[in-house]
């Protein structure tokens, strides 16, 4: 039986620049790779980036990843993209260079990661180019819906519980209200040429619903993970005192209210020290930075500052630390982190909301504390360390993580679903029936 | 050094320039006598042809070959200079002047020259008579050619000619000031000018606005007179001793006015304040402002600021009512379509024609685009998009050819030539349909969900005798901006406005949805039969800046025995006056309130009595 041929496309490569969500991209590319049902192809978004020079062939956006002939980069400008409708202004990089590596690839089903660079506009070419292939869209966070960055956090820091446009408008004062009206219509415009959307978390996938998209076209499928080599885990003697952060240092990752709890830690004699594997703070620069750099100094030597770590260096960085902190600011989705820390056995203290706290069951497998509240985070943190067998506890209540096997696996059942019902419309999928 | 213009013996020719290439300036020794008007006379292989001529006499200023009085003629050859062998014949009752071509031709110079030399050192009478008789002869082939370079000269005979008056002006101790703030030309004949005179002492002043080309137009006869506290407040502080002066006198003034023969030089307007024992100051206008837009700004802004909210209101009635109509015709004569484009195929079955004005934003053809696409009615649908904002017309060019790239929708632009409007660009844009049914859409309008405009057009064909339909429309936070129109005032106010039946309410309102005639509906979505707009000729283009043509079009429909319907269960959502800069429509809609009332008072009075029609059913 012939494979079904896959598209995948992503919003960036990890050989390009490190990032989460295009790190399971790339993973679940290779995993379906060695699966006898599904032949993939990945398209990453590639362009011009600081502080480095990329190239595109003339008179083509596309070109290969070395040496993988089944991956491609497709280049666009930062300045072809609109921001605001996230689509790109340069329509031609759909009508005619996208619609032409359609036709020459003829995926049997186009799995979107991501349009960021690219634009919600694909979606549609798809449909038209294509039709009656199966457009399937995980959704990794809130672009969507919230024009902070879709991070669903107000002006003023509060976590946004609804979008609308008078909501909107009054986070960004200079866009009129229609103009929100208008880039929700855009957006759902593409989406209703989606056929079936994914949703990492239950939290992420009632947040789409709210928004507008169809409950039957949405069904919760965690992000996949590879099986991993557990560490052998060293015996200690003594309370389990070592914190990890790991991640991008941005605003909306909560460092500073981690480092806060540290300082007060210290000034009230607790014994706990904190590992910061994090990236890019100097991408946001400015006061951030400087608050950053202040807080760490008056944190003193209870933090260490590791700097960026490649994903091949987690599993030795997870064994030099007892508990991974995910103190966000905002929702979350279905933060990778916690899945890397469970797959290597670490309790998760994070803020209890969104995301997270689906992720994170307090008590069982991590701890919770109060989103933003320094004072919360340190007490959970003291008591997590005070507290003689807590570890241990938390440490045999952490479920399994979802199998990448298994992820395929289901991915291949929604894929021939949708490919089923895309020959007789009669026919319901079985995974429809479970999202209800 | 020999003046070589002065007259020769024997001859009675004194010297003659062109001003223009039919009109002659000549100048004769001595008067023609019998004080009647000459005939002048041209004498060409035996043919005598009688030209048209105004004259009048002076006398030479002293020193100047004595004081022999002199006549100056203007004269027009209706085929341009004679050819030789012409004679020239003037002849009054008691005298005959001939002038052979050879005696002409030697005579004649540049009018500078003769300016300069033969009238400047006039004295201030007889150049004031032969300005105004120049002007005079000078009128009729202005008003046949709009020739530029006749007003030019024209234009340096009155600087030669008139006497200036003395330029005091701007202290707060001059006694006489005037000021010409906003002169606006909507042609060449056809002015609007704002400004304001003061005199401290003489209560009864006159003010003459002198055209570049010697036109004198006594300005305050007939001008709307107001106010001016601001004038008032910058002569307070006078130290000047000053009797007479009216507290809350009038001094500013607003006048639209025609001159008898074109002006075409756009700078140098006088403007001179008398009182009656002649003794007065003159200030330069500003440059005449042309641009029809900038004109209908300026008369906007004096509307504003001036006209009062009555239907008998003089600045409405006897100025902004004429020139704003003529404004707005030539606005419609000088819009014309530039280009037509079509992308993609047209439809071969248009039923519905759709027609999208777009002003000053193209980007909301992507918004409307992106939502038709699901809709398969319209890969059949004519759609019409008419560019009103010329200078965007290279940026649509490449956006429309992406968006049908992208979207494979099929629809047609058509560039106007100049910014023409609401009712011209949809009037042109109409023109162009092909469809049974045409639909009025304002480009900031976007459907709720697809079939909305079949259901429209199954309505209007089920509905006898219906003129206009208009759906509900909805605003982007759910509340209703469209539930059909209707026309209301204020107790004791005397202007009809147009005001939305539940505007603002939720949108599912029960009363806002129930499907019944209405006296008009908005032109941000209307639908009616093509044959019916050509029959009552499509809006009419007497509004500014569009917001009374849809209703004016409902009555008008009404007039013909139209009902206009409202259907509530088609919406679709209006981001209103996203498209449109709202300060320019706020100023006008005195205006066309104003017009509205003026042309549909008793109409409007006797539909808002029926119940039907009643603000709360």
């Amino acid at each position: 039986m012939a494979k079904t041929k896959v598209l995948y496309v992503v919003h960036n490569h990890p050989v390009l620049h490190p990032g989460g969500a295009e790190q399971y991209a790339l993973e679940l590319h290779e995993a379906m790779r060695d699966s006898d049902e599904i032949e993939p192809i990945l398209v990453a978004r590639t362009g011009p980036a600081p502080g480095r020079e990329d190239t595109t062939h003339p008179g083509s956006p596309f070109s290969m990843v070395e040496e993988s002939p089944d991956e491609y980069l497709v280049y666009t400008e930062w300045d072809h993209f609109d921001f605001f409708h996230m689509t790109s202004r340069d329509k031609s990089l759909f009508s005619t260079y996208f619609a032409n590596f359609l036709r020459a690839h003829k995926p049997d089903v186009v799995h979107f990661q991501h349009t960021l660079f690219i634009g919600y506009d694909l979606v549609s070419q798809i449909r038209r180019t294509l039709p009656g292939v199966p457009i399937v869209y995980t959704l990794h966070e809130y672009l969507p819906i919230c024009n902070r960055d879709g991070q669903l956090v107000r002006r003023n820091g509060e976590l946004c519980m609804k979008e609308s446009p008078r909501r909107c408008h009054e986070c960004f004062p200079w866009v009129p209200k229609g103009a929100f009206y208008l880039r929700k219509r855009f957006i759902q415009s593409h989406f209703e040429n989606v056929d079936l959307f994914l949703a990492p978390s239950h939290f992420l996938r009632q947040r789409y619903i709210d928004w507008g998209i169809a409950p039957e076209k949405i069904v919760f499928e965690d992000y996949g993970r590879p099986a991993v080599n557990r560490f052998h885990e060293p015996v200690r003697e003594g309370p389990r005192i070592r914190l990890g952060f790991f991640g991008q240092l941005n605003p909306y990752k909560g460092i500073k209210v981690l480092l806060r709890a540290m300082a007060l830690l210290k000034r009230s004699g607790v014994d706990a020290h904190l590992f910061i594997h994090g990236a890019n703070i100097e991408l946001h620069g400015g006061e951030f930075e400087a608050e950053v750099r202040k807080l760490l100094g008056e944190a003193g030597d209870n933090v260490t500052v590791s700097g960026p770590y490649a994903h091949h260096d987690l599993p030795g960085l997870m064994a030099g630390v007892d508990w991974v902190v995910v103190p966000s600011t905002w929702w979350e989705n279905s933060p990778l982190v916690i899945q890397e820390a469970f797959l290597h056995g670490r309790p998760v203290i994070c803020s209890a909301v969104g995301g997270m706290a689906e992720k994170v069951q307090d008590g069982v497998d991590g701890l919770h504390f109060e989103l933003g509240n320094p004072g919360s985070l340190a007490g959970t943190i003291g008591r997590a360390v005070h507290t003689p067998g807590l570890w241990e506890t938390l440490r045999a209540g952490i479920p399994p993580v979802h199998a990448m096997d298994d992820h395929v696996a289901n991915l291949t059942a929604h894929y021939s679903g949708l490919l089923e019902r895309a020959k007789d419309p009669e026919v319901t999928m079985p995974l429809e029936a479970s999202a209800l | 050094m020999r003046l070589p213009f002065t007259r020769r013996r024997g001859s009675d020719l004194d010297c003659a320039t062109w001003l223009s290439e039919r009109l002659l300036l000549l100048l004769l020794v001595g008067r023609l006598g019998g004080g009647e008007q000459p005939r002048v006379v041209t004498h060409h292989n035996g043919e005598a042809t009688d030209l048209e001529v105004r004259g009048t006499v002076y006398t030479p200023a002293v020193g100047d070959n004595g004081t022999e009085r002199r006549t100056a003629l203007v004269v027009r050859f209706p085929a341009g200079p004679p050819p030789s062998g012409t004679t020239l014949e003037v002849r009054t009752t008691r005298r005959a002047v001939r002038i052979r071509e050879g005696q002409l031709s030697r005579a004649t110079t540049d009018l500078r020259t003769l300016l300069r030399q033969q009238l400047a050192p006039l004295d201030v009478a007889a150049r004031q008579r032969l300005l105004a008789s120049i002007v005079e002869g000078a009128e009729a082939e202005l008003a046949r050619t709009s020739s530029y370079s006749l007003a030019r000269n024209l234009n340096l005979v009155r600087d030669a000619l008139r006497q200036p008056l003395a330029a005091r002006f701007k202290t707060t101790d001059d006694r006489q000031a005037v000021q010409v703030e906003r002169l606006l030309a909507i042609d060449e004949r056809s002015f609007w000018v704002r400004g304001w005179a003061s005199d401290r002492i003489a209560t009864d002043v006159q003010v003459e606005l002198v055209s570049p080309e010697g036109h004198r137009i006594p300005v305050l006869e007939g001008a709307h007179r107001h106010a001016r506290p601001d004038v008032d407040q910058f002569f307070a502080g006078s130290r000047a001793l000053v009797s007479g002066v009216e507290t809350g006198a009038k001094h500013g003034f607003v006048r639209y006015f025609e001159v008898p023969s074109p002006s075409l030089i756009p700078s140098g307007w006088i403007a001179e304040l008398r009182d009656l024992g002649g003794e007065g100051v003159e200030e330069e206008a500003p440059p005449v402002a042309t641009d029809l837009a900038s004109v209908r700004n300026g008369i906007m802004t004096d509307i504003k600021d001036f006209a009062s909210r009555q239907l008998d209101d003089e600045l409405l009635c006897d100025h902004a009512h004429p020139a704003l109509t003529k404004l707005q015709e030539h606005l419609g004569d000088s819009t014309r379509v530039d280009t037509v484009t079509q992308y993609g195929k047209p439809g071969s079955s248009a039923e519905v024609s759709v027609v999208v004005p777009l002003y000053g934003r193209i980007d909301f053809i992507e918004h409307q685009l992106c939502q038709f696409m699901h809709d398969p009615h319209f890969r059949e649908v004519d759609l019409i998009y008419v560019l009103d904002s010329p200078e965007l017309g290279q940026q649509l060019d490449e956006s429309a050819a992406a968006l049908h790239a992208l979207y494979e929708l099929p629809f047609r632009i058509v560039t106007l030539s100049r910014n023409g409007g609401y009712s011209i660009a949809n009037n042109l844009g109409a023109s162009f349909a092909r469809g049974r049914l045409l639909l009025l859409l304002n480009s900031d309008v976007v459907p709720d969900a697809p079939g909305w405009l079949q259901t429209m057009a199954a309505f209007y064909d089920a509905t006898p005798s219906i003129g206009a339909l208009g759906p509900k429309l909805v605003y982007e936070d759910e509340s209703l901006q469209h539930a059909g129109l209707y026309f209301d005032r204020e107790p004791g106010a005397s202007l009809w406005a147009n005001l939305h039946y539940f505007k603002g309410l939720q949108s599912d309102f029960q009363p806002a949805n129930v499907t019944r005639p209405v006296p008009a509906v908005t032109g941000a979505c209307l639908l009616i039969e093509r044959a019916l707009w050509e029959e009552v000729d499509g809006l009419r283009p007497i509004f500014v800046q569009g917001g009374y043509e849809d209703s004016d079009l409902c009555l008008r429909l009404i007039e013909s025995g139209r009902d206009n319907w409202y259907l509530p269960h088609v919406a679709l959502h209006h981001l209103e006056d996203q498209s449109f800069p709202s300060d320019a429509r706020r100023m006008a809609t005195s205006y066309n309130a104003w017009l509205q009332t003026h042309l549909w008072d008793e109409r409007i009075g006797q539909l808002m009595r029926d119940e039907l029609f009643a603000a709360r059913p």
